[in-house]
């Protein structure tokens, strides 16, 4: 493996609400390799989204830093897919796509022939000018992958990019995400869910975080090698690690669970 | 919609409607029936009043029944005369309006943008809005003589403050998962600005911009009771003080008209700026299916 493409050195957040202040992540260390596809997952409000919006500029840690290591100065270092979705009711898809590149200052003919290309790869062909008012919700997060794409970052983050996706959209959509990932490696991802299959599914590692205060529990290296293919998910090893992974989660769902009815 | 009926049997039978069965000749006859309903009320306010005069019950000297202020529009406009007027008052909202709505609009943004410039500025624009409109008139006679300058000003100046409180409102409405948008992908400040927070704040400032307009035809017609040779409110105040009734219901009426005619303009404006939000779905007309 390469060297480390992003580390996480004792980040904490602390959030002040009037009187009462909340630790939202306590000492978290985390490298991520370049090239590597990490998927985070943890219960609700253990501030795995907090700690992506950090990488993504979005936050500041409270205590500690983070590193990211940029190859080149000439790629986006890094892009992020929303949870809800968030692309413009006031742009066409091709405009919404077209976004972060002219954002970089590509040229808008140019940004505009790459964001086409990447419409078309997502299965949007046809929907170019269509405003997203018209999208179905599987087309609208399929429009903020694309935009992420587009813009081909260094480093992906996907804040539950597919939460809000009923259960069969969910799975096509994490298959085109797997087929697109398997195509192109020259990229380091950090995928934040709710899911475990699809954290399975996509990553190669798996970080497991705690109950708030959030802090990594436990990292597992997915037992399956690239390239991969949405088969896996059949196959009994799928099923044991998931299994492995759900009762170290569980306790921690039950305790965050417990911590708020408090 | 579903036609719910209980037959004797204790069974009940749901149909389609007629809008179920041709929802298109339903629509036709939904837009016909609708736009008769909106002359309904005009109609039936001019039968009544028609009704009082020649009953008697009021005085036609003060109320000229409908048909002789229509005959005396009828004059007015072959004369030339009302014209004029109209002219003279569409000429002066017409420079101040847009002026005071494009300023307007700018500086609330700016203010919506950064708390230090509303800690500034929002008390002040507050009690400016409160004074009333024309009590600054005569301040601006002073400053711009009598022409049309000083008219123009105030149209501009009361359709300033008014959007620009709406417009620093919309801002604080914007979603902030489109804000962080703009700032995870460093779009740059101007870009921000116009992609995103000026498209976000557009509806609201188009709600005020409807009720501005209203309101700049009312601002001119009131400086123009005051001092004008021309205009709408100079044909009402005029008719007044020499007691001819039947040119100053006239004026009223016009005012009126303009009013609805500027007001749908402004729609018409905002279906051009905001085509995202019209029914008709972008150039490619597709059903949204899931692939």
């Amino acid at each position: 493996m390469e060297a480390a493409k992003v580390v996480i050195n004792q980040v904490r957040k602390v959030y002040s609400s009037g009187s009462a202040d909340i630790e939202a992540l306590s000492g978290i260390d985390l490298s991520i390799e370049s090239g590597s596809f990490c998927s985070v997952v943890g219960p609700s409000g253990c501030g795995k989204s907090t700690l992506l919006r950090m990488l993504a500029g979005l936050e500041t840690p409270s205590q500690g830093e983070i590193r990211i290591r940029q190859r080149d100065e000439s790629r986006a270092l890094v892009a992020t897919a929303f949870q809800d979705y968030s692309i413009f009711p006031w742009k066409t898809v091709e405009a919404n796509v077209a976004f972060g590149l002219r954002a970089r200052g590509t040229p808008g003919k140019e940004a505009r022939e790459i964001a086409r290309g990447w419409i078309e790869k997502l299965g949007l062909r046809g929907f170019e000018h269509v405003y997203p008012q018209s999208l179905s919700g599987g087309m609208k997060q399929r429009v903020a992958l694309a935009r992420v794409f587009a813009l081909d970052p260094e480093i992906m983050l996907l804040d539950e990019p597919f939460a809000a996706l009923d259960a069969q959209l969910r799975q096509l959509l994490q298959e085109d995400l797997l087929a697109q990932w398997e195509q192109e490696r020259d990229r380091t991802a950090m995928f934040v869910t709710h899911s475990l299959d699809e954290a399975i599914l996509l990553g190669d590692r798996v970080v497991l975080m705690s109950a708030r205060p959030g802090r990594i529990k436990k990292v597992y290296d997915v037992p399956f090698g690239r390239p991969r293919t949405p088969a896996i998910r059949s196959l009994g090893q799928f099923a044991e690690f998931r299994e492995q992974l759900w009762l170290e989660l569980k306790t921690e769902v039950d305790r965050q669970a417990r911590g708020e009815a408090a | 919609m579903l036609d719910k009926a209980t037959t004797p049997g204790a069974e009940r039978v749901i149909r389609p409607t007629a809008s179920d069965i041709d929802p298109h000749a339903h629509a036709v006859r939904q837009r016909r029936l609708y736009f008769l309903l909106a002359w309904l009320a005009p109609v039936v306010i001019i039968l009544l009043w028609a009704a009082g005069v020649h009953s008697g019950i009021i005085d036609a000297r003060f109320f000229p029944s409908p048909e002789t202020v229509a005959s005396e529009a009828v004059d007015l406009t072959t004369s030339g005369e009302l014209w004029t007027h109209v002219w003279a008052t569409t000429r002066r909202v017409a420079l101040g309006f847009p002026i005071g709505a494009v300023a307007g609009i700018m500086f609330g943004l700016f203010l919506g943008r950064f708390a230090w410039a509303r800690a500034a500025f929002q008390p002040t624009v507050t009690a400016a809005y409160t004074i009333p409109k024309l009590g600054l008139y005569p301040l601006l006679l002073l400053i711009f003589g009598i022409d049309d300058m000083p008219k123009v000003v105030l149209v501009a100046v009361s359709t300033f403050l008014l959007v620009c409180i709406s417009a620093a409102g919309a801002v604080a409405n914007i979603p902030q998962n489109l804000l962080d948008v703009g700032r995870a992908f460093h779009a740059s400040r101007r870009m921000q600005f116009f992609e995103i927070i000026l498209p976000s704040a557009l509806p609201e400032i188009f709600t005020s911009l409807r009720i501005a307009i209203g309101m700049a035809i009312l601002v001119v017609i009131g400086t123009e009771f005051v001092n004008a040779r021309d205009g709408v409110g100079f044909l009402i105040w005029n008719s007044w003080t020499l007691f001819q009734p039947e040119p100053m219901y006239v004026g009223m009426v016009v005012s009126g008209i303009m009013g609805v005619i500027a007001t749908g303009a402004v729609g018409l404006l905002e279906g051009v700026a905001m085509p995202w939000r019209s029914k008709k779905r972008g150039k490619r007309n597709k059903p949204a299916q899931p692939s």
